[in-house]
């Protein structure tokens, strides 16, 4: 069995890889610090199992989780945590396991015995319900058997096409599932929907342009891409632009 | 919590609540005393005692109960003006109602029909019944300030007790540390033993009584203690500088509320440097500042670096916490001041030596 261990803490991996070491000697465990290596690790070698802290600094462990959902074969999941109230009760909730720190042995080797995989849905409702979590910092992506994240800060915009969602970033384009309203509601701060089909990030936003049918369009900063803008959003997206 | 804050603000002010029962009955029963009292000074042997006494109590009644209505309406908006302007509205709204009743009474019991000023017995009559009701109410006055700077003394200190429970130590620090100390048992059983060390001290003084003061120097003991803890926690990401210059001040008796500067540090690991990658660098600098004439003061300056989300909003709750126990203890004197600049965050707190004149003036 192939374990990985996620913490940004050094003491706390090394806790939990000795007593790892003691219960499941013929494992063999894995190091990440970061949400980021965790994923890298994934990717490269087949994981069974995967400790993830909650709280680690750019992408937290929820975050982390709902992208190694993505991967073909993901991964069991289990949470590790010293405390946190709200993230706990919407684990329970949602039949998510997770451990307490400092960990105790007996309760880790329930807690493997007993691992399951998670699906999205059950990451996503946890973060709903966890008041205190962040938005995704991360697109994920799966580019030949491989989950690829595209930060959000780098996205110029979602537009949808048929089935998928591109995504334009500053590395290229993307194809995504995830469904353009959801996209909207999770990232509304940042992003501003302009067409029945694209969300555009607003600090990419440089002006508006005109074409000779009188149809409206919007010119991205370092992006060549010229967006339309669609009558019903054009008001709003005015003052958008006014503003900026 | 702002209005939490001004619902009790006026709950507290210095006029009582005179639409309740008991205090109408009090107040029924002070103006019969009054009135006794007033027919004992001045009755003569050939009336009738409690004729007399009918009359005056009547009399009073109108002007107390009169009053008692005014104060009750105006409540809420009397206790948010200043002391001077309460005393001032009390009286002359107090005058008022006296001189109404002194007129009709003039006009109901002796039937003397109101010719302004006409007689000097009709115009004495009004005069010592307004200026005895004004001498009243400034006795009165006088009685319900002390009253309530007594009981704002009361609300306050319990406030700060508290406050200051709050303040104590969080769960995930609790729990992150017994975490480190499990792990380098281990490891390096010298490093567990310190950490337990370091713990202990922190729990020990979160132990206190609320309330209690304690000194500069001790508070900065606990911050080195807590740091330490978490030094071994997240490794070389956690750097710190401490500054401190002090001149006329002994940091071993100036005194602050126990845990005023160490949730401000401990918010600099857990919003700043914990959530960085690379970590970063806490300074603290603790100097001497002039705050008012002849007041000196400390201020304590923690600044960290931030990552670019601004992320959870924990921070605000322990920093409004160290903020209204500051205001409680120092009133206006005592200052923070929070900046934000980009990726670099900084909490100033400001507080004045505590002497007998600034205890005075609070």
């Amino acid at each position: 069995m192939n374990l990985l261990i996620t913490d940004d803490e050094p003491l706390a991996r090394q806790r939990l890889e000795r007593m790892l070491a003691e219960s499941n000697p013929n494992s063999k465990v894995f190091e990440a610090s970061t949400g980021r290596e965790a994923l890298d690790i994934c990717n490269k070698t087949s994981i069974d199992l995967v400790f993830l802290d909650i709280r680690m600094p750019e992408m937290d462990g929820l975050e982390a989780a709902g992208h190694l959902m993505q991967l073909e074969n993901p991964p069991a999941v289990i949470f590790v945590t010293a405390y946190d109230d709200y993230a706990l009760d919407a684990f329970s909730v949602n039949a998510i396991d997770y451990l307490l720190k400092p960990i105790n042995r007996e309760n880790l080797a329930k807690a493997i015995a007993k691992a399951s995989r998670l699906n999205s849905i059950q990451i996503q409702k946890a973060v709903e319900q966890t008041p205190d979590a962040s938005n995704r910092k991360h697109i994920s992506a799966r580019i030949r058997g491989e989950v690829r994240l595209v930060p959000v800060n780098d996205i110029f915009y979602f537009q949808a096409d048929q089935k998928y969602i591109n995504v334009k970033h500053k590395g290229g384009e993307t194809l995504i599932e995830d469904p353009l309203k959801q996209l909207e509601k999770e990232f509304s701060d940042q992003f501003v929907r302009i067409h029945r089909n694209a969300l555009v990030n607003k600090q990419y936003i440089h002006g508006l342009t005109k074409n000779e049918k009188g149809h409206l369009f919007i010119v991205l900063k370092d992006c060549e891409d010229e967006l339309e803008v669609s009558r019903r959003h054009a008001a709003e997206i005015r003052k958008l632009v006014k503003q900026l | 919590m702002e209005s939490l804050n001004s619902i009790k603000a006026s709950e507290r002010g210095i006029i009582p609540d005179f639409c309740q029962l008991p205090r109408v009955f009090m107040l029924v029963l002070l103006s019969e005393l009054l009135a006794v009292l007033f027919t004992l000074l001045t009755h003569q042997i050939h009336h009738s005692f409690w004729l007399q006494l009918g009359e005056n109590s009547l009399f009073t009644l109108w002007v107390s109960l009169g009053s008692g209505a005014i104060l009750c309406l105006l409540r809420r908006w009397l206790n948010d003006l200043s002391i001077i302007s309460v005393t001032l509205f009390t009286c002359a709204s107090v005058s008022f109602v006296t001189m109404l009743a002194s007129l009709a009474a003039l006009f109901l019991f002796y039937n003397q029909p109101l010719v302004w000023f006409q007689h000097q017995e009709q115009s004495w009559f009004i005069f010592r019944n307004t200026l005895s009701a004004l001498l009243i109410t400034l006795v009165w006055m006088r009685y319900l300030y002390l009253r309530q700077q007594v009981l704002n003394g009361i609300v306050s200190e319990s406030e700060a007790q508290f406050k200051a429970l709050q303040a104590r130590i969080q769960p995930h620090f609790l729990f992150n540390t017994l975490n480190t100390i499990a792990s380098l048992i281990a490891i390096n059983a010298q490093r567990a033993e310190s950490t337990l060390e370091h713990l202990s001290v922190l729990l020990r003084s979160s132990l206190k009584p609320a309330g209690d003061l304690i000194s500069l120097s001790q508070e900065i003991e606990l911050c080195k203690n807590y740091l330490e803890i978490e030094k071994e926690r997240l490794g070389p990401k956690l750097t710190m500088n401490w500054n401190v210059a002090l001149q006329d001040i002994d940091s071993e008796k100036f005194t602050i509320p126990p845990f005023t500067l160490q949730p401000l540090v401990e918010n600099a690991v857990y919003h700043g440097i914990q959530r960085l990658a690379e970590g970063g660098l806490i300074e603290i600098n603790i100097e001497q500042v002039a705050i008012k004439n002849k007041t000196t003061g400390v201020q304590i300056k923690v600044s960290n670096p931030l990552p670019d989300d601004p992320g959870l909003s924990g921070n605000q709750m322990a920093q409004s916490n160290i903020e209204q126990r500051l205001s409680i203890r120092y009133g206006p004197l005592a200052t923070m001041k929070v900046n934000r600049e980009q990726n670099q965050y900084s909490v100033t707190v400001t507080i004045p030596e505590l002497n007998d004149e600034s205890i005075n003036n609070r």
